[in-house]
């Protein structure tokens, strides 16, 4: 059995830390176990794919590029034009959509290993990532379900808002150490805490 | 509890039960909660707080904000150290420590002013340009330093500084710059709309110039409810000591945010200095004005202040700056420090330029008991170290001089707006003969401006153009809910105001314009007689407006003395140009926490912490962190790599490539796509089949190289260099999102998605075979150039034969989070056969030995015959960089192209970098090429290199010289083909 290792083991495994205050207002995790599949549409694939997306996810293909479409397990992303993420629990579902999607309507790109998922919980969160990217976090701006692609350390993140006080990185692998790295240096005078959460399953 | 003897008993913002403990130069003070360390100062009565700049003349405060030009201080120590800080902007704190500046040995017994008083006539503007040039070309070089050495101010450090900096974003509808009586009308105004507001001031105290009132008043009590009212707004923060440095396009201003009072403290994550990035919808300027000094011979002497200066020393800091004042003016404003001077018991005569004051001035003087002369003028200032009064004219027709005793001098030339911000955007300030000074010229779209700023110097006035900016703002930002009118309190002011005219001074004496660049009106008359005529040119010549002032109590008076010796009016001497930052900004700040690990990105292998747990010495490759060599190999990299590549030669090793480039081609038209991106042939590459193919720029120099592999009918994986990966992907997509937007293909980077190994050696069959003994790895399942996509326990799992090294390899490539557990099961596995990791500098020396080009080679300059690879090209289809490939001078036959080089001399290495000679030639210039990459061969058991020379392998068999000045070496090489080892091929197929 091939065991499953990731670039954040030996920092989770650090523990956390105080804050200025002797508080500890952000909870910093890796969220494993997601899948994540990237859809290219070729030009009037669109019409092809749609059907067979939702048939497969529950949800239609979306058409705005900043906010989430929810079914179930599945969240879709539209991160381009032409481009489309689906993020789910179902490890079936990369295999379901090659098999289904013609090849001339679309690629089909696995992407699970690619991306490391971060999660940033508590009164901190928003705050930590005001330091980095340069999106009105502002609730009023920025609601639960709204999404953005942007850069923290130079590396490029897609940041979703999960609730009021949470939200979750995709970050490229490769630098993802870099990355939890300087999120746990930015989360030094809030306090914080790490920990791991497998989809439905949250642990210490 | 009083602290110091010119502290009042009573009245003041402070805190009398917060004894604060500093220090100056070593010696201790105290001070009280809400000093600033001026004022903290002043009331010690400490009034000699530096030594100018070029004279070393003893200077007092001038002012009590950011303008000050000459109490600069250095605050700290070690590593903490920050030089050149007016101390009038330093909110006191326990503990702080603080030094004076540029006097030897002390401030207090400055030798170096006796030294510059003599030289004092040589020392004009510039007077170093004129005097110090001869007697011998270069002389500068050696005067220089000692110029350096007694002129200047603090001293910069080269101590890590130990202070934690941090950088963040902020959003808001409206900004509000300033918190003074404009800035809160205006914040007020656009909260009530219901905008997202953020208040920002540079002080630590809401107010600005209201702080400067008496605390008993009912202004005080008018504004310490407006306080209120704001803060408990909940769309409202409110940001103190916090600057607005800068502002840019697209409604951006960067702040800095100070933390100095809170004890920053980097070990738990507290800063010392933020810097914020804003985006607003709209912002108001609220910024104020500065006031100007009255030129007069000797106007530096200590107990020289600006009018409003001592009124907010006395009514904020209760300290009473003398104990027998005069307060020189040519406007109204200054009465106000007269009243409040004379209510605190401090002996006041007003020296008022204007024939006719306004009645009621003159009556509320008397009230006072104040004595106003009206239609005097101040000639010199008296004293030393400190002032001790005054010579003036008298009034007409006696014009007489005068003298009065005094130990604090007032003054008073009118008001500067603070038009530095709204300059910022391009918008040059326009000129208002009412204040004989600039105001804001315009305002960008979403921009506004209120009170001082725009020439109204009121209380009133600055009130309902706040109001009236706040409510534009908001409505900018698109927010309009009425807002019900404030409550301003009843006022009866005065503005009165008439410029100094100019005129020639009826006393000797230095008459400074700028303070702190020791700039007076002689030179600028000087500049003028060598024919400067504009204020920019001015500043240049003598330096005016330079400095951590940036000429805020000075450029005025300047152009105006331009204007009158040009004989033209004060708009036609122009103004400065102002530019960021506002304040000087820390270097710290400015790098917030990119510094040490932080200062750029790294990027880790998904093998990284094997390759750490596993005796690595890792090194930098771009943004990578790569496995340089391992410890089994050598403890020194000069050994260890040998090693490596003996393993790989004789036995079979394995190294970590999962940096290169890997992108997912996919689409119905991929092989066309292929075909047109790559020199070489792809469109018939069948599935299961990799082919090496070149890019190149459109410019015909050579992109990148690499391998693709055909997976399935519309399906690559394409590999591409380290170095190259980005902007090979750039590349790839910018093409099909331009030139070929209908071909039916998309790329996706999975560099991040496969973690790449290889294993090379002519073990490397039998090591996999002994490996992953389900995976058919033979000849015919998997010959040269062959690629399988197999299953391994459900992981999928590429297998790619290729070689970097020459040596029969295979490339595996298994999802990331699988890779340490395949790299461990190979290594374990194929231990009896000595399978061992080998690094990168064994892997880049095997492929030296190769003549396989890398990204020494690939450095975009070099074409594809250049480095040999020409007859790679198609000449059957169309490619990106064909057309201009046929260009004269890209064919040319002495263009530098690549050689292979043996060292001749046993003793001697080889040199990367090292300039090409021939045999005969003086080594002299740029030679005929140049060494790219040398190693030791472990085959031919020399020191080899791959160059580019003139003429490339036309040359084959010569002996040349290797030159590398920067070590005075020169070696002789023979130049051969640049491969080294197995030109046939076999090993390949071993």
């Amino acid at each position: 059995m091939l065991e499953v290792s990731s670039p954040l083991d030996a920092r989770l495994a650090g523990g956390g830390r105080d804050g200025a205050d002797g508080r500890r207002t952000l909870r910093l995790t890796e969220i494993r176990d997601g899948h994540l599949v990237q859809l290219g549409v070729f030009a009037g694939g669109a019409g092809v794919i749609a059907p067979i997306v939702e048939a497969l996810t529950g949800a239609p293909l979306p058409l705005a590029s900043s906010e989430v479409t929810v079914s179930g397990a599945h969240r879709l992303y539209r991160i381009a034009v032409d481009q489309y993420w689906i993020v789910s629990d179902d490890a079936a579902l990369a295999q379901a959509l090659e098999r289904k999607i013609p090849a001339d309507a679309a690629s089909v790109t696995v992407l699970s290993s690619a991306r490391i998922r971060i999660g940033l919980e508590g009164a901190a969160a928003q705050a930590v990532l005001a330091h980095h990217v340069a999106l009105d976090l502002d609730e009023s701006q920025f609601p639960e379900g709204r999404f953005a692609q942007s850069g923290i350390d130079h590396a490029g993140v897609l940041l979703e808002r999960r609730g009021r006080d949470r939200f979750e990185l995709f970050v490229l692998r490769t630098f993802a150490a870099s990355t939890f790295d300087v999120l746990i240096d930015t989360a030094l005078p809030y306090g914080y805490e790490l920990g791991i959460e497998a989809v439905g399953i949250t642990s210490p | 509890m009083a602290s110091g003897p010119y502290r009042l008993a009573s009245g003041g913002r402070i805190d009398r039960a917060r004894l604060l403990n500093f220090t100056l130069e070593g010696r201790p003070l105290r001070g009280l909660g809400g000093d600033t360390l001026a004022s903290a100062l002043l009331a010690e009565g400490i009034t000699l707080v530096g030594r100018s700049f070029k004279y070393h003349r003893p200077r007092g405060f001038m002012a009590a904000g950011v303008e000050e030009p000459n109490g600069l201080v250095t605050l700290g120590a070690g590593g903490r150290r920050t030089p050149n800080v007016p101390a009038t902007t330093v909110e006191l704190y326990e503990g702080l420590s603080a030094s004076r500046q540029n006097g030897w040995p002390s401030v207090d017994v400055d030798l170096m002013a006796l030294m510059t008083s003599l030289a004092a006539p040589l020392l004009g503007a510039g007077f170093y340009y004129k005097t110090f040039m001869g007697p011998r070309r270069g002389s500068w070089m050696f005067y220089e330093p000692f110029i350096r050495r007694a002129a200047g101010l603090g001293q910069a450090l080269h101590l890590p500084d130990p202070d934690r900096y941090e950088t963040r974003h902020a959003f808001t509808d409206v900004l509000i710059i300033g918190a003074g009586p404009a800035g809160l009308a205006a914040a007020r105004a656009a909260a009530g709309a219901g905008a997202r507001v953020m208040l920002i001031d540079q002080d630590f105290g809401l107010g600005g110039s209201l702080l400067a009132a008496p605390v008993q008043g009912r202004i005080e009590s008018w504004r310490c409810t407006l306080e209120a009212e704001l803060r408990a707004a909940p769309n409202l923060s409110i940001g103190l000591r916090t600057t607005a440095l800068g502002v840019y396009d697209g409604n951006t201003v960067a702040l800095l945010e100070r933390h100095d009072h809170a004890e920053p403290d980097a070990h738990r994550g507290r800063a010392r200095e933020s810097i914020i990035t804003v985006r607003a919808r709209a912002i108001v300027y609220a910024t104020g004005a500065a006031e100007r000094p009255l030129i007069f011979a000797d106007n530096d002497r200590p107990g020289i202040m600006l009018a409003a200066a001592v009124r907010a020393y006395l009514n904020r800091f209760a300290v009473a700056a003398g104990r027998r004042a005069l307060v020189a003016t040519n406007n109204d404003s200054a009465y106000a420090t007269a009243l409040d001077l004379a209510a605190a018991g401090v002996e006041v005569t007003v020296l008022d330029e204007r024939a006719r004051p306004a009645s009621s001035l003159l009556e509320s003087a008397r009230g006072a008991s104040i004595e106003v002369r009206s239609g005097v003028r101040v000639e010199r200032a008296l004293g030393g170290r400190t002032v001790r009064g005054v010579e003036f004219t008298a009034a007409e027709p006696d014009g007489r001089i005068e003298r009065l005793e005094a130990d604090l001098l007032a003054v008073s030339g009118g008001f500067s707006p603070i038009v530095h911000l709204t300059s910022h955007t391009g918008i040059k300030p326009r000129y208002s003969a009412a204040l004989d000074a600039f105001v804001p010229g315009g305002y960008a779209p979403g921009h506004f401006g209120a009170g001082a700023l725009t020439g109204s110097l009121t209380l009133g006035a600055a009130l309902a153009e706040g109001a009236g900016a706040g409510v534009a703002a908001a409505a900018h930002a698109g927010y309009t809910r009425a807002v019900a009118p404030a409550s301003i309190p009843a006022l009866d002011e005065l503005a009165g105001f008439e410029p100094s005219p100019a005129r020639a001074l009826k006393r000797g004496g230095k008459a400074f314009v700028d303070f702190q660049n020791d700039v007076t009106t002689a030179d600028v008359a000087l500049a003028h007689e060598e024919g400067y005529v504009s204020v920019e040119h001015l500043k240049r010549y003598t330096t005016l407006g330079m400095g951590t002032d940036q000429g805020k109590t000075s450029n005025v008076n300047a152009a105006r003395l331009m204007a009158a010796l040009r004989g033209v009016e004060l708009p036609a001497a122009g103004t400065t140009t102002y530019r960021p930052p506002y304040t000087p900004v820390s270097i710290g700040a400015l790098a917030g926490r990119q510094i040490g690990a932080h200062f750029r990105p790294t990027r880790r292998s998904p093998l990284h912490d094997w390759h750490l747990a596993h005796g690595a010495t890792m090194i930098e490759a771009g943004p990578w962190l790569r496995p340089w060599y391992y410890r089994w190999a050598g403890e020194e990299v000069a050994s260890a790599y040998i090693e490596e590549m003996r393993l790989v030669r004789s036995g079979v090793g394995i190294s970590d490539v999962s940096s290169l480039g890997k992108i997912d081609v996919q689409g119905p038209d991929a092989a066309e796509f292929l075909n047109r991106v790559y020199v070489n042939g792809f469109a018939k590459l069948p599935v299961g089949k990799a082919r090496y193919g070149v890019m190149l720029n459109d410019d015909a120099t050579v992109l990148d190289d690499g391998t693709t592999a055909r997976f399935g009918e519309t399906r690559y994986f394409m590999t591409t260099t380290t170095a190259q990966a980005g902007e090979v992907m750039s590349w790839l997509e910018f093409l099909l999102q331009t030139a070929w937007n209908h071909l039916r293909v998309h790329v996706v980077s999975v560099t991040d998605r496969w973690a790449g190994m290889s294993i090379a050696g002519p073990r490397a069959r039998a090591a996999l075979e002994l490996a992953l003994p389900g995976v058919d790895v033979s000849e015919a399942a998997l010959p040269h150039m062959g690629v399988r996509e197999v299953e391994l326990e459900g992981v999928p799992l590429r297998l790619l034969r290729l070689s970097f090294s020459g040596e029969l390899a295979y490339e595996l490539y298994v999802p990331a989070e699988r890779g340490i557990a395949l790299w461990e099961r190979l290594l374990e596995r194929a231990a009896p056969l000595g399978l061992k990791p080998y690094g990168l500098e064994a892997l880049a020396s095997l492929r030296i030995e190769k003549g396989h080009v890398a990204g020494l080679e690939l450095d975009h300059r070099n074409t594809l015959d250049d480095l040999g690879l020409g007859k790679m090209a198609s000449s059957a289809k169309p490619f990106v960089g064909r057309a201009l490939r046929e260009r004269p001078g890209l064919r040319a036959p002495d263009r530098w192209s690549l050689i292979g080089l043996e060292c001749l001399e046993p003793q001697s290495r080889l040199r990367g970098g090292a300039i090409l000679f021939a045999k005969d030639d003086e080594i002299k210039g740029h030679g005929r090429g140049y060494v790219t990459s040398v190693t030791w061969s472990t085959v031919l058991e020399k020191y080899i290199a791959l160059a580019l020379y003139q003429g490339g392998v036309r040359h084959v068999g010569e002996e040349i010289l290797c030159a590398y000045p920067l070590k005075g070496e020169t070696v002789r090489a023979r130049i051969v083909s640049p491969v080294f080892v197995d030109a046939a091929g076999e090993r390949l197929h071993a």
